[in-house]
């Protein structure tokens, strides 16, 4: 026997108690195991998300950037456009390398209530997805091609040389896409022209990617452009990287805010549930000093015990959210204002331990003032029998 | 002075308590002294001072006056850290309500004195005191399984086990039925024939006349 096992063998007298305390800490511990597993996962995501996009530069209508460059990294309609002749202008800006025209647009089908989202493309738009692989088939082969992502062709069951309608016209499925872990998963690539002229738009683009020969001069470069053409927006994706990762991190401070009172209210009942078991012990503590207990025995014993519990629920918290994580994912994703694509919740060790770490000094703190007062309980007050 | 006779020699012990403006004596110039070997009762009403004065001779309270030994040691000016020291080596406690932990076995809440004293590598004694107490091999059975006199005998083990050269019990028979206070009584009349020095207080003329000694106290004082 030591004081370890004698504070396990005193939790264990209030079996219920005890377990409701542990699963309190463990749900404030399973939700900041959560957060911060999605916080790593997430800006892991999204470096690699920028990363495979491939172009260094986005020019987009005027309007909101970051609104744009968030649509052409989701998908979806386009409140504004721009002219496809400006596209001649940007190749000859000095430290261009490559230019690709962007179009899209999206199509809600009423009945399955889903959108379907179009991607208007070229052959240039090639030399950006370098990653891109065709697992059946290849690119367009005339007007009325259509590319799809794997993603696609997996749910609407769609195989190479099937027929597929997009605003009223038929194309013809030449090219599936091997699995890319992005969204272009999700998108149906049809060839430009005939995609601006089905969606009535003739002539306008959505959005120009560039590539620069030198990325140290990538803002020189933008400048450059933004002094030929005074409506459009020219993002460096250095920004729309800064731009989301600020988002998220003034996303963030409010939901550590919410997870620190989560903890802090938990932390609580832990110091009231082991607060009411030390008034229920006073005799039997004033009993311990009688046989030899110090004051520093008892503030000992009381903090093992309020240690045992936290340190037990920040254990079973750090389980429930890896038991739970896809759950959780699928909750996360609906508040974030921008969600990349892959496995978002990365629980590796460091999360682990800084969860359980949490749950330690939660304990260590919750159990002071309970020790404290047990320890000075005096031993006659204890025993007295009236 | 110097006291070489005595297991406790106390002279004039004095407990004043505050109540509001009032003072109230709980012991007012009590002289005690037991010796080695000596049951001593102490009677009175509830209220006279009987736990006040166990308290004073086990160095669970400090005096308000007065003068008090443990053997040889003046108890009386010293410091909570080594009043701890004079109890672990000195006094075994025994309370009416046994104040066992019921999570524990018998064996374990005897250990107790010998955690809190550092002294478990002395735990196989335990078994030698259990045998002396009359609980045989019930070492690993929980308090709840035990009847009261059981559970008292495992309250004396637990005093016991720090090898004490006093034994304090306050009411231990309180709780228990008439065979179960003969059988605890007579246990601690063998503890005295090993020299133990033992201070019984109980509200029982019966069984306290049977004492070697019987002090009466009345309002915190003493009364013949
Ligand atoms: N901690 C205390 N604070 C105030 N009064 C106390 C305290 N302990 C005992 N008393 C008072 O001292 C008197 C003696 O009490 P006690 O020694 O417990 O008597 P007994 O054990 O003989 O019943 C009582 O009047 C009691 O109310
Ligand atoms: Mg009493």
């Amino acid at each position: 026997m030591n004081f370890i096992t004698l504070a396990i063998k005193n939790l264990l007298r209030r079996k219920i108690r005890t377990t409701l305390t542990i699963l309190s800490v463990a749900i404030a511990i399973s939700i900041l195991f959560s957060l911060v597993a999605f916080n790593r996962g997430y800006e892991k995501e999204m470096k690699k998300e920028l990363q495979y996009l491939g172009y260094h530069i986005l020019v987009v209508p005027k309007g909101c950037p970051y609104e744009a460059a968030s649509l052409v990294l989701h998908g979806g309609k386009f409140p504004r456009y721009l002219k496809d002749e400006y596209v001649e202008e940007m190749r000859a800006v000095e430290g261009v390398k490559e230019t690709a025209r962007l179009f899209m647009d999206s199509e809600t089908d009423s009945l399955l209530k889903e959108t379907k989202i179009y991607f208007g493309i070229d052959e240039d738009y090639l030399r950006f997805k370098t990653r891109w692989k065709f697992k059946e088939g290849g690119f367009f082969t005339d007007d009325h091609s259509v590319v799809i992502g794997l993603y696609v062709s997996e749910t609407k069951k769609l195989k190479l040389g099937d027929k597929t309608r997009a605003f009223g016209e038929d194309f013809t499925v030449s090219g599936i896409l091997e699995q890319t872990g992005d969204q272009d998963d999700g998108f149906y690539f049809l060839p430009i022209k005939t995609s601006t002229r089905v969606s009535g738009k003739e002539g306008l683009l959505v959005a120009v990617a560039i590539k620069v020969e030198d990325l140290s001069r990538i803002e020189q470069i933008a400048e450059k452009l933004r002094a030929a053409e005074t409506d459009m927006n020219v993002v460096s994706m250095k920004e729309v990287t800064g731009a989301i990762m600020g988002l998220v991190s003034s996303t963030r401070v409010l939901i550590y805010a919410v997870v620190l009172i989560a903890i802090l209210i938990s932390a609580v009942g832990v110091l009231n549930t082991i607060l009411m078991s030390v008034f229920e012990r006073t005799r039997e503590i004033g009993m311990m000093k009688a046989v030899g207990s110090s004051r520093m025995d008892i503030f000992r014993l009381i903090w093992y015990e309020t240690f045992i519990v936290c340190l037990t629920g920040g254990l079973v918290g750090s389980f429930l959210a890896v038991a739970g994580s896809s759950g959780i994912e699928k909750f996360i994703k609906k508040l974030m204002p921008y969600a990349p694509g892959g496995q978002l919740i990365s629980a590796d060790l460091l999360v682990i331990i800084v969860s359980v770490l949490f749950a330690v000094i939660m304990g260590i703190l919750a159990g002071i003032y309970p020790a404290y007062r047990a320890s000075n309980l005096m031993p006659i007050e204890a025993i007295r029998t009236e | 002075m110097e006291n070489n006779k005595h297991a406790i020699y106390g002279e004039g012990l004095t407990r004043i308590f505050q109540r509001g403006s009032e003072k109230l004596y709980a012991l007012r110039g009590v002289d005690f002294q037991i010796s080695p070997g000596e049951i001593v009762s102490i009677v009175g009403r509830s209220g006279c001072g009987k736990t006040t004065l166990l308290n004073m001779v086990g160095c669970l309270d400090t005096l308000s006056e007065g003068t008090l030994y443990i053997g040889n040691t003046e108890v009386s000016r010293l410091k909570e850290k080594d009043l701890i020291k004079v109890r672990r080596e000195n006094i075994g406690f025994v309370f009416q309500l046994f104040y066992l932990i019921p999570t524990l076995t018998a064996y374990e809440n005897a250990l107790l004195p010998l955690l809190f004293a550092r002294r478990l590598d002395k735990k196989e004694k335990v078994k030698e005191i259990f045998q002396k107490v009359g609980l045989g091999e019930r070492l690993n059975m929980l308090p709840s399984e035990l009847d009261g006199g059981d559970m008292q005998r495992i309250a004396i083990a637990r005093a016991l086990v720090n090898e004490p050269k006093i034994i304090l019990a306050d009411e231990p028979t309180g709780r228990l039925e008439s065979k179960s206070k003969e059988k605890i009584f007579g246990l601690f009349k063998k503890l005295a024939e090993d020299g133990l020095a033992i201070i019984i207080a109980t509200h029982d003329l019966g069984l306290a006349s049977r004492a070697d000694r019987m002090i009466r106290l009345k309002d915190g004082m003493v009364v013949n």
